[in-house]
């Protein structure tokens, strides 16, 4: 905790950390933003206190950049999310939109200043075949094209095989609900698309109401093994929270809801971390009431906490080590044991750990580029 | 591991730089010779060449580039470890800063006026850059043009070492014997690699920004004359949009900025094969931008 530790004063109380800062601390919160994609975030929320111009130049200029990319990153989300709009609303359809997209078309000034990598909406489960062929008419491939993989998507998951737009490289991510058909914690569709709020003039575009954005934003990080991004996603909890409407908001409603949705349990680890690494307001009884309704128990919360909190720092070598990697590892498997029952789940494994060799043999002889981001950029280097 | 951490102050870039590897160290060491150590303790990058764990780092050694904890490459051998420092770095500025759009482009300055050089690579970009550096013009860059976005014409310096590949070397060896050169890296996946230092002229400029007024771009094609035509500037707009790393990302700052430079400078395609009358040619353009009201049309 004790590297992060100037990072979270930071975003806990820029007002007194801004001028207190060293630049060596700069330097290291300057890595860990930029590790995970924070850069931009810390700008805008910096620049929304009036305070960014208090930040020593040598480090403001890096949050600058971020913000740069981020507002032009937000600028094409929403081109592209009027264009997949207008797609699906000639089947008389809406789309509703999820996580990052949700954020950046709704101009949540929470969450403004924020990377994310793919455009994730939902649709109802009836009009995915349809949402899926406009869609492919108009430039969107499907990705993940082995039998296989699409069979899985399409049998076992809760979205289809990511489409990717032919020329622009977009990544669209479309869900018929936010969790695996398959995982032991249903949530009903229904009920959350019964909830949306409409966030266009046209009435073709929505996002899902404030508790349970926060609510699937807490279900994605906490019952999901990725913790890439886990500190981003942990933060985007807090704003969402830091800006909610206290005319309206109850927390005894939220925590309703989290019954209503299957989601306790998640809720729990939001407003612990909420409260203990960003000092959001929660009081005790809530966050009582929060574990109570979970069923989560006491040990096995606590367990579940010590990991997580290894877990969710960025992934930079000055605040990770063997042991959050370690616990890393622990989270991962417990997230594929959420997702899917066994008998499915040991299968599909065998056939992702053999399916290497399989490739590896096919394409001797045959050379296919199967280049990922990384090897795109490692060619861009080398050829300068 | 100890590992002694170096630093620079490379044009507008801090850079921290460590390396378990003598050899590496030392040559970066003469690469950047006469380059400012950073006063302050925070760095725009923190870059470390390591040798992998395991057999790599005895049999057919290898290195990593490592930035501030990610692998951005597969490892080279050991080798090629300047070259890749090089690449890597080139690849920390156009991954993160976007305070100028930057091009690929070699930049070159005479009289105050700098001449862009922006091509594809096999281009003879690199040579001509080379060439025209030991006939006495600064070295602003050999890869990368940062246009200042303010849209004041104004191109920062880095005065890195310029890489050449294969005959370049010699080449340039031959014509300037006095230039200082790193330890060639053969076999990588350009060939031959070897890196001309800047004189330390040029890097005592390093903080002076320079004008755009020519834009050259030029291709090295063997036995052929030497010939310097005009190009429209709208062609010119557009290939060098297409050169940029972050011309997508600045939007319209990235469009007045590349259009402050090339409205107020001269376009021009070159083919060259003796490189003593490319001097020449371009040494001229350069003067007779010091004559106002001269078109350099009537050189043609």
């Amino acid at each position: 905790m004790k590297e992060i530790s100037c990072f979270l004063w930071l975003l806990r109380s820029p007002l007194s950390a801004v001028d207190l800062l060293s630049l060596q601390q700069w330097d290291l919160i300057v890595r860990q933003a930029r590790c995970v994609g924070m850069l931009g975030r810390i700008y805008h929320l910096l620049d929304t206190k009036k305070l960014i111009d208090r930040v020593p130049s040598e480090a403001r200029k890096h949050f600058r950049w971020g913000d740069t990319v981020a507002s032009r990153h937000a600028e094409l989300v929403r081109v592209e999310v009027e264009s997949i709009a207008d797609l699906v609303s000639s089947l008389g359809e809406s789309i509703t939109l999820l996580k990052g997209a949700a954020y950046c078309c709704s101009d949540n000034p929470a969450v403004k200043g924020r990377l994310f990598t793919d455009i994730d909406i939902l649709v109802e489960k009836g009009a995915l075949a349809d949402v899926e062929r406009v869609l492919e008419l108009n430039g969107w491939l499907s990705t993940h094209l082995s039998d296989y993989d699409q069979n899985y998507y399409r049998r076992w998951m809760h979205e289809l095989p990511p489409m990717k737009h032919g020329q622009r490289q977009t990544e669209l991510d479309i869900h018929h609900a936010i969790l695996p058909e398959t995982a032991r914690v249903k949530t009903d569709s229904k009920e959350l698309l019964s909830n949306v709020v409409a966030i266009n003039a046209k009435n073709t575009i929505f996002r899902l109401s404030d508790e349970d954005m926060l609510l699937h934003s807490a279900a994605h990080l906490f019952f999901d093994g990725e913790f890439k991004h886990g500190f981003r996603d942990l933060e985007d909890i807090r704003s969402l929270l830091e800006a909610r409407n206290p005319d309206i908001f109850h927390w005894d409603l939220l925590l309703d809801r989290a019954l209503t949705l299957g989601l306790s349990e998640p809720c729990y680890f939001a407003l612990y971390f909420s409260r203990y690494w960003f000092e959001v307001e929660i009081s005790d009884r809530v966050l009582n009431r929060a574990l109570e309704v979970s069923s989560l128990g006491v040990c096995r919360s606590a367990v579940l906490v010590r990991l997580f909190s290894q877990s969710l720092m960025p992934l930079h070598p000055s605040c990770s080590s063997i042991r959050n990697a370690f616990a890393r590892q622990l989270l991962y498997i417990r997230s594929h044991f959420l997702k899917m029952p066994v008998h499915l789940l040991v299968p599909h494994l065998v056939y992702k750990a053999v399916l290497p060799l399989l490739e590896k043999i096919q394409r001797k002889g045959k050379q296919g580029s199967r280049g990922g981001m990384i090897q795109m950029l490692e060619e861009d280097a080398k050829s300068l | 591991m100890n590992i002694p951490t170096k630093s620079y102050q490379i044009g507008p870039f801090s850079v921290a730089v460590s390396t378990d590897v003598a050899e590496i160290d030392r040559g970066i060491e003469s690469f950047y010779q006469g380059f400012k150590p950073v006063n302050a303790k925070f760095f725009d990058f923190h870059i470390s060449l390591e040798q992998p764990r395991g057999v790599r780092r005895w049999f057919r050694p290898q290195i990593d580039f490592v930035f501030d904890g990610i692998r951005p490459f597969k490892p080279l051998p050991r080798t090629q470890g300047l070259a890749l420092f090089e690449w890597g770095l080139n690849w920390c500025i156009t991954n993160h800063c976007h305070e100028y759009l930057t091009i690929h482009a070699a930049v070159i300055e005479r009289n105050g006026f700098s001449l862009i050089l922006p091509a594809p690579p096999g281009a003879g970009k690199s040579t001509l850059c080379a060439a025209l550096v030991c006939a006495g013009w600064r070295l602003l860059s050999d890869e990368l043009a940062l246009i200042n976005l303010e849209g004041a014409n104004c191109i920062a310096p880095l005065a890195r070492p310029v890489c050449l590949k294969n005959e370049s070397i010699s080449i340039i060896k031959q014509a300037s014997p006095s230039s200082r050169f790193g330890k060639t890296c053969t076999g990588t996946n350009k060939g031959d690699v070897a890196h001309m230092m800047a004189p330390a002229s040029s890097v005592e400029l390093i903080d002076e920004c320079a004008v755009g007024r020519l834009i050259v771009f030029p291709r090295y094609i063997a036995n052929s004359k030497t010939i310097l035509t005009r190009r429209s500037k709208a062609t010119t707009f557009f290939e060098m949009a297409r050169q940029s790393f972050n011309f997508h990302v600045l939007g319209s700052k990235g469009f007045e900025a590349l259009e402050s430079v090339v409205t107020r400078s001269d376009c021009y395609d070159f083919e060259y094969s003796n490189l003593d009358e490319a001097i020449e040619l371009m040494t001229e353009l350069s003067d007779q931008q010091l004559v106002s009201g001269v078109s350099t049309e009537e050189l043609i």
